[in-house]
C-alpha cells in the first residue's frame, strides 16, 4: 500500500531492478531520479512541454516525469529508456533503428522520443506515419526535424512485425 | 563517388595533403561517403551518453544568480550581508568581487571583432535578466534564499528598445565610458557599436543603367537556438590548483582562452571540458556570463560549483538572433539583368555588442554572393538597446539577409515580367566567379564547386516547378510555389585554425585528438570516417578524442560551418602525415624508398606485392622487431584564406485559406549543395533540422520583449516551435560537387539550409493570394490583412 | 533541486476523504495527472501547501450510460473519452475534441476532470462541453450537487466549484448533430476552438448551442449564432450567417489576444471556424463514421 504524508524514501521498480531513492520534500520524479543517477532520464524545460524526461510509469504508460511528485510514485513500476536494453544488453530495434537512419544528433531528446515511439508501438504494431508524427508530438527535437526519427519508428515497427511473424513470438 | 579528372593539376606546389584525397579516394576508401552510424551514438540511444549535468554533484554547491529586472540601471550598492551570513551559503559575489578588465563574450580567437564592453558581473545593467550578483550554496532553497536576502540599491535609467529611437541624441547610452576593441565606425555615445560601407563598381551607375528600381523593406524577428540543453557549467578546481570547467560549449579552446584572460590565470592553469552537448546552433559559441561566474565561484570557494540556467532563464538571456531591418534597392534590365543592388541593414545588437559586426556583415554579404552584381553596396549599422544581446545563431545574418534578398528578387522579377526562377538563373554565381567578401577579409574569395544552378534545376523538377502547384478542391483555397536560393560558407576564412594529432597504437587502431566542438552534428564521427578513410580502416578501429583541452591542439571549435572543411582537412593531413611515417619506417625495414609502399584497405602493401595488415605493423615497430621501437604519431594542422561556399535551393509549395488568412506549407523541397557528403545521412539530417529551424521562425517562432525591455516569454510553452505533427512533405536531395581543397572534397553543410524556407514560403505566399509578407513570422492574420487591403 | 512541489502530499482512496482534507484548508489543491494543476504549481500561479492526489480513486474513473446521457468519471482522460462508443456516437464533439488534445501524453494522462477545473482557453474539451448541456458531478461537505454548465465557467480560471468540493464526474446528455473544429497552435494546445449542438426536426432548426473557447479567457456561448439558427432550415446560407453574427456584439479589441492572434483576427477566426463547426454538427451521425 502507497504510503504519503512526508517520505524520504520511495521504493521503485525501475528497469528491471528494485531500488530505494532518498527524495527531498516536494521533488518531482524527473528530479528525484536524476539525482539518484538515472542521467538518460533529461530535463530540457521542467515545464511538462519538451519530453526529455519522459519516462514510462506502470499503467499510466508514457508520462512526463518533471510533472509527477516523487513521492507519489511509490512502489511504481518506472521505465527509462535504459530499460529498452534485453537481458544481454542488445539494443532494442528502436534503438538500432534510430542508429541506422541518422535519427539522432544531439541526443538529448533521445531518450524520451525512443520512449514515445517504443509506447506508440505498444499500443500500435502498425503505425501510420501520421500516427507516428501524433505519438511524438509532445516531444521536442531541435536537431534533427524529426523525419529520420519517424523514418526509425516506421522501420523498427516493421522489423517488429517480422520477427513476430517469423518466430512465433518467442525467440 | 569517383572525384572527377582535374584538369588544371599544374605546377603549384600543394598544401600537403590537402584535397588529394583525389589521388587515393575511390575503391579503396571504406568509411567517407557511407552512412556511417555515428561514433557517439550508442550512447545517445542507450541513454549513456554523459551531458554536462550527468555527474554526482550532491557534494557541489548550487549556483544561483540574481537578475536585474530592470532594463537599465546603474548598481549604486549591493549588500550581501545577510546573504552571506546565512548557513549554508559560501560565497556571494558582486561586481565589486569580480576583475575590473572588459571583455566581450565573442566566441572567436583573440581579441574577436566585437568591443570589450562586459565584465563577468558589470556594476551597469543593459538589459531584464542581467546577473547582478551570485550565490554559491550548498542547496538550491538556500541558495534562494540567498538570493532574497541580497539588497540592490539601482538607480534606474532610462531605457530603449527601438534601434532606431536608440540613435537619435535623445536616447539614454548604455556604454558611455570608452572601451578597448571598438569595432568599424564605432560610435557608442551614439549606441551605434559599428558602422559598415562597402561598395564594389559604382552603384550610382548601376542604377543608371537600370530601366527599373525597386525597392523594399523586409524585417526578422528575434528568434532563438533553443538547444533542448540548457546552459550548464560545473566548475572546480582540481588538485593541482587548475581550474576546471565542464560545460555546454561548442569552443573549448576559445572558452579556456578566455576564461585564463578573464581570471588573469595560465592558460595551463584552465581546463575545459567539453562532454557530450545537447544541441548548440550558435549559442555556445560564446563564453557566456554563466561560464565566467561558475569560474569566479570555484575560484572564491574552492569548491566545486554547479550552475545550471532553468529553462526559462535560458529564454530570456541567452544571446538571440539579431532582429534585422533590410532595406534593398535593386536595379535591373528588361532583360533581367539586375545592374545595381544596395543592401542597407539595421542590425539590433542589444545589451551588449559580440557578434555586432559580424552578423551585420555576413547578413549582407552572403546573400548578396548569390548574384554577382557589377555594382553593389552594403551599408549597415549595428545599435545598441536595452533588450537580451543578439549573438550567433546558425546562419549568422544570413537568415534575415536571405529573406530579405531572396523575397525582393522575386519582387524585381515581377517588376519586368519575368518569372522568378528565370530571373534567378540569368543572374546566379556560375564557378569561377568571386563571391561578395568583407572588404577587410584577406580571402580568396573565386569558387571552385558551385553547385546551385543544378540545386535549382533539381529543386525545380522534384516540386514541378513548371507545372505550378495542383488546383486546390474548394475555391476558398489558393495554393503558390515559392523558390529562394541561398549560400553559406566553409570557415571563416584566415580565421579559423584546426590541429589534429594521430596516434597509431599498437594494434593498429587510430586515435584521434582534435578539439572539434560535436554538439550533434556529427563532427566526431566525420573526422574519424576521414582518418579511416586514408589508411582503408573500418571506423570502429578508430577513436576520436575531442572533449578536453588538455589533449587536443588548438581547434577554434564549431562556429561559421567550419568543422567538415578546416578540421576535417587538418585531420586527412594528420592521417597521411602518419601513412607517410609509416611509409617512411617500412622503406626502412625493407630498404626501398617510402614511394613504394602503399597504405590502402588497411594494409601496408609493399612493391613485390605482398602486404602486412597495420595490426601487424603497428605491433612489430611497438616491439622493436625490425629495428629500434617505435611510436608513430601524425600532425596535421590547416588554416586557409579560403572559405568555399556551400549552395541551397529550396522550393515551398503553400495553401492559403483566403477566408481566413490560414494558410499550410504543404511541401519544401531542399536541393543542397555541399561539396561531396562525407557521410549522407548526417548530411540529410543537417538539411532537415536547418530547413525546420528555419520554418519555426517563418512561421511562428518569436521572441518579445515590451517596451520595458522586459521578455514577454512565460516560458518555454509559450516559444512555439515546430513539431513533429506539423511537419510539411520535406524532400531533400544532395547534389554533389568537387571541393577540390575540401577533404575528400567536401564543404560544409551546417547551416546552409536554414536560410531559404523564409524567402521561399513568402514568394510562395505572393504566388498563391498575391500577397507579399516582409516582416516575419508569416502569419494568418497578416495574410488576411493583406488580402483585406487588395480588395 | 529546489521543492517546486508543496511539501505536503497525500494520497486518497475516496472521494469522502478528499472533501474531508479540503474542508477547512484552503490552501490544498486536488491534484490527479498533474498536467493541468503542476505547470501552474511550477510557475507560482498558485501556491497550495498541500495536494491530495486522487488519481488512486478507481471509481472516479470509467464511462457509463444513464437515462439518455453519458456519464463520464472525472479521472477519466481523453484518449480513453476520444475512443468510447457512447461518446462517439451520442455526443460527438466531446470525442472529436477530446481526440484533438494536440500532445500525446497529455492526451493519454490528462484528465477531463482536471480539464473542466482549469478551463484554460487552449484546452479543447470546454467548448463540446458547452456546447452539449453538459452537467459537473461535484462532492462537497454537504454532499453531491450538480452544476449546469451554464454556469459552470465563470471567468478567465474561475469555475463554478468551491474550495472545499471537488469535480466526480461529468454527465453528457445524447446530442444527434454535434461537431468540433479548432484552430490548432504549433504547440499542439487551440488558437480557438468551436463546438455546435444541434436539434433538428428534419432539417428545421429547433435547439442550438455553440460554445467556443479561446475568443475570450474562458468558454463561452454564442447566443448570436444561436437566435439565427434557431427555427432556421439548416444548409449553407444559414450556417454562413449564423457564423458570421459570432460576437458581433462583441469590441473585437476585448477579445483574447496573443500572438496566435487578436482583434479582428481572432473574431475571423473564431466565425469561419464557427462555419465549420456548424457544418461538421450538420452532417448526418452516419456521415461522422
Amino acid at each position: 500500500m502507497r504510503k504519503n504524508e512526508s517520505a524520504d524514501t520511495i521504493q521503485l521498480h525501475i528497469d528491471g531492478e528494485s531500488e530505494q531513492f532518498d527524495i527531498e520534500p516536494g521533488e518531482t520524479l524527473m528530479s528525484a531520479l536524476r539525482r539518484a543517477g538515472h542521467y538518460s532520464v533529461k530535463n530540457g524545460c521542467d515545464e511538462g512541454v519538451c519530453g526529455a524526461c519522459n519516462v514510462i510509469l506502470g499503467d499510466e504508460g508514457l508520462t512526463r516525469s518533471c510533472l509527477i511528485p516523487a513521492v507519489s510514485c511509490d512502489g511504481a513500476e518506472v521505465m527509462t529508456v535504459e530499460g529498452l536494453l534485453d537481458d544481454e544488453g542488445e539494443l532494442h530495434p528502436l534503438q538500432e533503428a534510430f542508429l541506422d537512419h541518422g535519427a539522432a544528433q544531439c541526443g538529448y531528446c533521445i531518450p524520451g522520443v525512443l520512449l514515445s515511439g517504443y509506447d506508440l508501438l505498444q499500443r500500435n504494431r502498425d503505425p501510420t506515419e501520421e500516427e507516428i508524427a501524433d505519438a511524438l508530438s509532445g516531444n521536442i527535437c531541435r536537431c534533427t526535424g524529426y523525419v529520420q526519427q519517424i523514418e526509425a519508428i516506421q522501420a523498427a515497427a516493421e522489423r517488429l512485425r517480422d520477427v513476430e511473424s517469423t518466430v512465433g513470438g518467442e525467440s | 563517388m569517383t572525384p572527377p579528372e582535374l584538369a588544371n593539376d599544374d605546377d603549384e606546389p600543394e598544401e600537403p595533403g590537402v584535397g588529394s584525397g583525389r589521388a587515393t579516394a575511390g575503391a579503396t576508401t571504406t568509411a567517407v561517403g557511407e552512412s556511417v552510424e555515428k561514433v557517439d551514438g550508442w550512447g545517445l540511444v542507450t541513454g549513456k551518453a554523459r551531458y554536462t549535468d550527468d555527474i554526482p554533484t550532491a557534494n557541489a554547491l548550487e549556483g544561483r544568480l540574481l537578475r536585474s529586472p530592470h532594463p537599465h540601471a546603474r548598481v549604486r550598492s549591493v549588500d550581501t550581508e545577510a546573504a552571506e551570513a546565512l548557513d549554508g551559503v559560501e560565497a556571494v559575489l558582486t561586481h565589486e568581487d569580480v576583475p575590473d578588465e572588459r571583455f566581450t563574450r565573442t566566441g572567436f580567437p583573440y581579441p574577436a571583432p566585437a568591443p570589450f564592453d562586459e565584465r563577468v558581473l558589470n556594476e551597469r545593467v543593459r538589459h531584464v535578466g542581467e546577473p547582478v550578483a551570485a550565490v554559491a550554496a550548498r542547496s538550491v532553497d538556500t541558495a534562494e534564499r540567498a538570493l532574497e536576502a541580497i539588497d540592490v540599491d539601482y538607480e534606474v535609467l532610462e531605457c530603449v528598445v527601438d534601434p532606431e529611437e536608440a540613435m537619435t541624441p535623445d536616447a539614454p547610452t548604455l556604454h558611455p565610458e570608452p572601451y578597448e576593441n571598438p569595432q568599424e565606425n564605432a560610435a557608442p555615445q551614439r549606441n551605434v557599436v559599428c558602422e559598415t560601407r562597402h561598395e564594389e563598381g559604382d552603384i550610382e551607375a548601376g542604377f543608371e543603367q537600370a530601366d527599373a528600381v525597386i525597392e523594399g523593406e523586409y524585417e526578422s524577428q528575434i528568434v532563438q537556438q533553443l538547444p533542448m540543453e540548457t546552459n550548464t557549467t560545473i566548475a572546480w578546481i582540481d588538485d593541482r590548483e587548475r581550474l576546471v570547467l565542464r560545460t555546454t560549449t561548442q569552443v573549448s579552446h576559445i572558452c579556456r582562452d578566455k576564461i585564463a584572460r578573464a581570471f588573469d590565470l595560465n592558460r595551463t592553469d584552465v581546463k575545459v571540458i567539453k562532454p557530450r552537448v545537447g544541441g548548440g546552433f550558435g549559442v555556445r559559441q560564446d563564453t557566456v556570463p554563466n561560464q565566467f561566474i561558475c569560474a569566479a565561484l570555484a575560484l572564491a570557494t574552492g569548491r566545486r560549483v554547479r550552475l545550471k540556467n532553468t529553462r526559462k532563464e535560458d529564454l530570456h538571456v541567452s544571446q538571440t538572433r539579431h532582429a534585422q531591418t533590410v532595406e534593398i534597392k535593386t536595379g535591373v534590365r528588361e532583360d533581367g539583368t539586375i545592374t545595381a543592388m544596395h543592401v542597407d541593414i539595421t542590425s539590433n545588437t542589444g545589451a551588449y555588442g559580440c557578434h555586432a559586426l559580424a552578423v551585420l556583415s555576413n547578413a549582407a554579404h552572403e546573400p548578396m554572393s548569390v548574384y554577382p552584381v557589377e555594382n553593389r553596396l552594403f551599408t549597415g549599422r549595428a545599435v545598441y538597446t536595452n533588450i537580451t544581446p543578439g549573438g550567433a545563431m546558425r546562419g549568422y545574418g544570413a537568415v534575415q539577409g536571405t529573406f530579405g534578398v531572396e523575397s525582393h528578387i522575386d519582387a524585381v522579377a515581377d517588376a519586368i515580367g519575368m518569372g522568378p526562377v528565370e530571373l534567378r538563373r540569368h543572374n546566379v554565381i556560375t564557378e569561377g566567379e568571386e563571391s561578395f567578401e568583407p572588404p577587410n577579409s584577406e580571402s580568396k574569395s573565386k569558387l571552385e564547386s558551385v553547385g546551385v544552378s543544378e540545386c535549382l534545376d533539381r529543386a525545380c523538377g522534384a516540386i514541378g516547378w513548371s507545372d505550378g502547384p495542383d488546383r486546390p478542391n474548394e475555391d476558398r483555397y489558393e495554393r503558390g510555389y515559392g523558390v529562394a536560393l541561398s549560400m553559406a560558407k566553409s570557415g571563416v576564412p584566415n580565421s579559423e585554425y584546426s590541429r589534429c594529432s594521430i596516434t597509431l597504437e599498437d594494434d593498429g587502431t587510430l586515435t584521434v585528438r582534435i578539439g572539434v566542438g560535436d554538439t550533434g552534428q556529427g563532427s566526431e564521427t566525420v573526422m574519424g570516417q576521414i582518418a579511416a578513410s586514408v589508411f582503408g580502416l573500418d571506423i570502429g578501429s578508430v577513436h576520436v578524442k575531442a572533449d578536453d583541452t588538455d589533449a587536443t591542439p588548438w581547434d577554434n571549435g564549431a562556429y561559421a560551418s567550419s568543422t567538415t572543411y578546416i578540421s576535417g582537412n587538418a585531420t586527412e593531413k594528420a592521417a597521411r602525415d602518419l601513412a607517410e611515417t609509416v611509409r617512411e619506417l617500412a622503406a626502412e625495414w625493407h630498404d626501398t624508398d617510402p614511394g613504394a609502399i602503399e597504405v590502402a584497405d588497411g594494409d601496408v602493401v609493399f612493391p613485390d606485392g605482398t602486404s602486412t595488415s597495420l595490426e601487424s605493423f603497428a605491433a612489430e615497430a611497438f616491439e622493436g622487431v625490425r629495428g629500434p621501437k617505435r611510436r608513430l604519431i601524425g600532425t596535421g594542422e590547416h588554416f586557409t584564406a579560403l572559405s568555399p561556399k556551400p549552395f541551397a535551393a529550396q522550393l515551398a509549395e503553400v495553401e492559403v485559406d483566403t477566408e481566413t488568412g490560414e494558410f499550410e506549407v504543404l511541401r519544401l523541397v531542399n536541393s543542397v549543395d555541399c561539396g561531396q557528403a562525407l557521410n549522407p545521412a548526417n548530411v540529410r539530417g543537417q538539411i532537415i533540422g536547418g530547413a525546420i529551424m528555419g520554418l519555426g521562425q517563418t512561421l511562428s517562432e518569436t521572441l518579445s520583449f515590451d517596451e520595458d525591455g522586459t521578455p514577454e516569454i512565460r516560458g518555454l510553452r509559450d516559444y512555439e516551435v515546430i513539431h513533429a505533427p506539423d511537419l510539411p512533405d520535406i524532400e531533400t536531395e544532395i547534389v554533389e560537387t568537387y571541393e577540390p581543397t575540401g577533404p575528400y572534397g567536401a564543404k560544409s553543410v551546417g547551416e546552409v539550409s536554414v536560410l531559404g524556407p523564409s524567402p521561399a514560403v513568402a514568394n510562395a505566399v505572393n504566388d498563391a493570394v498575391g500577397v507579399r509578407i516582409t516582416e516575419l513570422p508569416i502569419t494568418a492574420a497578416k495574410v488576411r490583412d493583406g488580402l483585406e487591403e487588395g480588395r | 533541486m529546489s521543492s517546486q512541489l508543496p511539501v505536503e502530499y497525500h494520497e486518497v482512496e475516496s472521494v469522502e476523504r478528499a472533501v474531508e482534507m479540503l474542508v477547512g484548508e484552503p490552501e490544498t489543491r486536488i491534484v490527479a495527472s498533474g498536467y493541468s494543476l503542476v505547470p501552474l504549481l511550477k510557475d507560482g500561479i498558485e501556491t497550495p501547501d498541500r495536494l491530495v492526489d486522487i488519481s488512486g480513486i478507481d471509481t472516479l474513473r470509467g464511462i457509463s450510460r444513464e437515462n439518455g446521457a453519458t456519464v463520464i468519471g472525472a479521472l477519466t482522460t481523453h484518449v480513453r473519452i476520444a475512443a468510447a462508443t457512447p461518446v462517439r456516437e451520442r455526443a460527438r464533439a466531446l470525442a472529436e475534441a477530446t481526440d484533438s488534445v494536440g500532445d500525446y501524453q497529455a492526451k493519454h494522462q490528462g484528465t477531463i476532470g482536471g480539464n473542466l477545473v482549469v478551463a484554460d482557453p487552449k484546452y479543447d474539451a470546454p467548448a463540446a462541453v458547452l456546447a452539449l448541456d453538459g452537467t459537473v458531478g461535484i462532492r462537497g461537505p454537504d454532499g453531491r450537487r450538480r452544476v449546469d454548465i451554464d454556469e459552470w465557467f465563470r471567468g478567465p480560471s474561475e469555475t463554478a466549484i468551491e474550495p472545499d468540493e471537488l469535480v466526480t464526474e461529468l454527465v453528457v446528455p445524447d446530442a444527434a448533430r454535434s461537431g468540433y473544429v479548432r484552430k490548432s497552435a504549433y504547440s499542439g494546445y487551440a488558437v480557438v476552438s468551436v463546438a455546435a449542438a444541434l436539434e433538428t426536426d428534419g432539417n428545421r432548426v429547433e435547439s442550438a448551442r455553440v460554445a467556443v473557447n479561446g475568443a475570450k479567457p474562458y468558454p463561452i456561448r454564442l447566443p448570436e449564432v444561436e437566435d439565427t439558427l434557431v427555427g432556421g432550415l439548416l444548409d449553407d446560407g444559414l450556417r454562413t450567417r449564423a457564423a458570421g453574427a459570432a460576437l458581433s456584439d462583441v469590441d473585437p479589441e476585448s477579445l483574447l489576444a496573443d500572438d496566435d492572434g487578436a482583434g479582428a483576427h481572432r473574431l475571423r477566426l473564431v466565425r469561419s471556424y464557427c462555419r465549420e463547426a456548424l457544418e461538421r454538427a450538420s452532417a448526418a451521425p452516419t456521415e461522422h463514421q
